[in-house]
């Protein structure tokens, strides 16, 4: 397990997260784990009524690894901040079903929340990953700045 | 499935497409698209063969007559040359990677 990863649906879960966190050397330092899981739901982007069945995600692994490499280093450098983990699925996600996994360990809980925050706002917003939403219907892509997303 | 295009303004007369060392005066650059880009175009990737000197307005050009269904998002579509983003029109080189794609969303 690394910090940061892209894996086929089922490669990762939380537990695996938190047992990297858990082997870090200074982990005995930290205080507080903030963690993030985004899961896919079932209202769709776009009003139309149907129930959304699944995403589809693909991405530009190359430079996406690059950025959430970036995204790492940045929070990393917060007073407070002991490591950040990021990982996404790309695959095809059912509802209910996580694609998205942040998790902050920190010395106190001030910090692990607000760098999880923006670790997530920035991931949704820099990360070459894209996803297509699909429903009975209809299928789109959905960027960053549709709603809710 | 990769499309090899050729600037149609690119002569098929040698001799026109030499530059002062006598050499030919085109260079070769690979696009890749992803998500809606790709979808559009039909395509993951494509080379394009440019006059040279080239730059990223001149390919984006190609790119629309070769794919014009990727009008639609043209203003939308961000770029990276050799994996940095291009905000601006740079120059290209024989060998670029262009990759090009719509707004990302992840998460």
């Amino acid at each position: 397990m690394e910090a940061i990863g892209l894996h086929k649906k089922g490669e990762v879960e939380l537990g695996q997260i938190l047992e990297y966190l858990a082997n870090l050397p200074n982990y005995h330092k930290a205080g507080a784990i903030a963690c993030f899981t985004g899961i896919v739901r079932e209202d769709p982007v776009r009003e139309s009524g149907t129930k959304v069945t699944h995403l589809e995600y693909e991405a530009y692994e190359e430079a996406a690894l690059k950025t959430m490499e970036q995204i790492r280093q940045d929070m990393k450098k917060r007073p407070g901040v002991i490591e950040v983990s990021i990982h996404h699925v790309i695959d095809k996600v059912n509802v209910g079903e996580p694609s998205l996994w942040v998790a902050v360990l920190g010395d106190h809980r001030q910090e692990v929340f607000a760098t999880l925050s923006e670790t997530v706002d920035r991931v949704k917003k820099e990360v070459t990953i894209w996803k297509k939403e699909f429903t009975a219907a209809e299928s789109y892509w959905v960027s960053s700045e549709a709603r809710g997303h | 499935m990769c499309f090899r295009h050729k600037s149609p303004n690119r002569s098929n007369k040698l001799s026109e497409n030499l530059n002062a060392s006598g050499l030919l005066a085109s260079i070769t650059v690979n696009v890749a698209y992803f998500a809606q880009a790709r979808e559009l175009a039909g395509t993951k990737e494509d080379e394009f063969v440019l006059n040279d000197p080239a730059d990223m307005n001149h390919l984006l050009s190609e790119i629309m007559n070769a794919h014009p269904k990727l009008q639609g998002i043209r203003d939308v579509l961000s770029s990276l040359v050799n994996g940095r983003a291009v905000w601006e029109n740079v120059s290209l080189n024989h060998g670029d990677r262009v990759t090009l794609f719509p707004p990302v969303g992840g998460g």
